[in-house]
């Protein structure tokens, strides 16, 4: 189990500047905004960067994907969800888990867009 | 690790002047003030319960109130509010969108049972339009309830002229003063308010006292029923200790208590402005320990966190993607964005901070400020 506290006060990732594939999530009416920036090499996640404006818990777990599945194949990352989160990642509160999938609906955008530029 | 407590409206450190005060009716004087006709002790309790009734009276300058002692300013306003209603069976009730939770969701339930609420506005200062008030007020207005002090933002109102509104209306005025007594003096001789709630554990008295100033022409009905203790309006026995804290904190509180702070707040106020992009949501004439600030392009709750991990306890009102969380009601009703409200924080200076600490503080904000604009993907760097 990784913490969410670490997570959150040193967020793992990369610097991507010319991604293959963008994924946003974003709440207008809070102006919340979450934006993944993934680089792929033969079904390969090679780097994972990310912005963030929003509550702790999207920065944790935009730092958490980012620190879990670089190496990892697309088709692996592709298959994450609440329950994998909660039983890697210890301290996120239960009225938070939306922020949660927000984060993990961004990255899973990003992975799908790159599959669709490649 | 030395925390620094940046919260001090939400509740303080006791004195130890008062704890001193409080100890004996924990250790030796612990009768009930109810006993006082079957004993020595309870006598003591019950000279100790009068003191303190007496004391606060006088400090208010009330001379035609009665001083109901209560468990906390949430049953203070509860027992104004609900207490008024229940006596009055219909009617309608004024407040402003700015009260605190203990005055809005009461009146929610009270308007489940039938009563008519009323909700003023403010402008971006969170002052009431007085114009607007006197407008709302009609025949069927049973009370106006409007704070003193806010408690996100520091506001102060303009009691004195709510006051004068509601007599020549003649309506019931309940003022909130938990965040404002003995920050400012209050002279119920003067004032035209005919239903007071103070607090005690926000001017470093303990939790478990708090009263309802009510003139004595105001009729209540009761929350609590039981035993006959205050004034048949609040059963149950007294918190003798608490309420000699409360005393004793009130009796120590003075001016240089209050400039300190103000200091405090002065001081914090010119460093925070070596943050960019920052918006002060306090306005000039608020209460001496209270600022709100809002930090562009990030939210209030991360920065707050990153604050109580390296150990600054402040509080913000803020709710991402979860719709299940809210922004303040304060901010909004102020006329603050969204985006803004979520960026805020609330820092509340108290006697035992330093400007030490608030250095210290400065310095972490610099840092978690920055590094989480650098994150925000709405952040353009200059």
């Amino acid at each position: 189990m990784e913490s969410f506290e670490s997570h959150f006060f040193y967020p793992i990732k990369d610097t991507v500047l010319d991604p293959d594939g963008i994924g946003v999530r974003e709440n207008i009416e809070f102006n919340a905004k979450i934006i993944f920036y993934v680089k792929t090499k033969q079904g390969i996640i090679v780097a994972i960067d990310y912005k963030v404006k929003a509550c702790p818990v999207a920065i944790a777990v935009a730092s958490f994907l980012a620190k879990t599945f670089k190496n990892k194949t697309i088709e692996n990352a592709l298959s994450i969800d609440e329950n994998f989160l909660n039983s890697n990642l210890v301290g996120i509160p239960k009225e938070r888990l939306e922020c949660a999938n927000s984060a993990i609906e961004a990255f899973k955008e990003a992975l799908i867009n790159s599959k669709g530029e490649k | 690790m030395n925390r620094i407590y940046f919260d001090n409206a939400a509740t303080t450190k006791v004195d130890d002047e008062v704890l001193k005060a409080m100890i004996p009716f924990f250790t030796q004087n612990y009768a009930i003030a109810s006993s006082i006709f079957s004993h020595e002790d309870g006598l003591i309790a019950q000279e100790a319960l009068e003191s303190a009734r007496a004391f606060i009276l006088d400090k208010l300058n009330a001379k035609d109130y009665r001083c109901i002692f209560t468990s906390n300013p949430t049953e203070s306003n509860n027992l104004a509010l609900k207490g008024i209603a229940f006596s009055k069976k219909k009617g309608n009730i004024v407040i402003s969108k700015i009260e605190d939770l203990s005055i809005i969701n009461t009146c929610r339930f009270l308007q489940k049972k039938g009563f008519e609420i009323r909700y003023i506005g403010v402008n971006n200062e969170g002052l009431v339009n007085l114009n607007e008030l006197n407008n709302l007020i009609d025949d069927n207005t049973i009370l106006v309830s409007i704070q003193h002090v806010n408690q996100e933002i520091g506001t102060l109102q303009d009691i004195i002229s709510i006051g004068e509104i509601c007599k020549q209306k003649n309506c019931a005025y309940h003022c909130d003063a938990t965040f404002s007594f003995p920050f400012f003096d209050i002279d119920l001789s003067k004032y035209n308010i005919d239903l007071l709630t103070i607090g005690s554990d926000t001017y470093y008295g303990p939790k478990g006292a708090s009263a309802l100033i009510a003139k004595n022409s105001i009729e209540l009905e009761p929350l609590i029923t039981g035993g006959y203790q205050e004034y048949n309006l609040r059963a149950g026995t007294q918190n003798i200790p608490a309420i000699v804290g409360m005393q004793k904190a009130i009796e120590i509180f003075d001016k240089k208590i209050y400039d300190y702070i103000k200091n405090l707040k002065d001081y914090f106020l010119e460093k925070i402005n070596q943050i960019p992009h920052i918006r002060i949501n306090s306005p000039k004439m608020s209460h001496p320990g209270i600022v709100n600030v809002t930090f562009l392009f990030i939210e209030g709750e991360s920065l707050t966190l990153r604050l109580n991990l390296r150990g600054v306890s402040v509080i913000t009102g803020s709710a991402c993607f979860s719709k299940s969380l809210e922004a303040s009601h304060v901010l909004l009703a102020c006329g603050l964005t969204h985006e803004l409200a979520h960026g805020s924080i609330r820092f509340s200076f108290g006697k035992f901070n330093t400007l030490k600490e608030i250095d210290q503080t400065i310095e972490y904000l610099k840092e978690d400020v920055a590094f989480l604009r650098n994150l925000s993907p709405l952040y353009k760097e200059d």
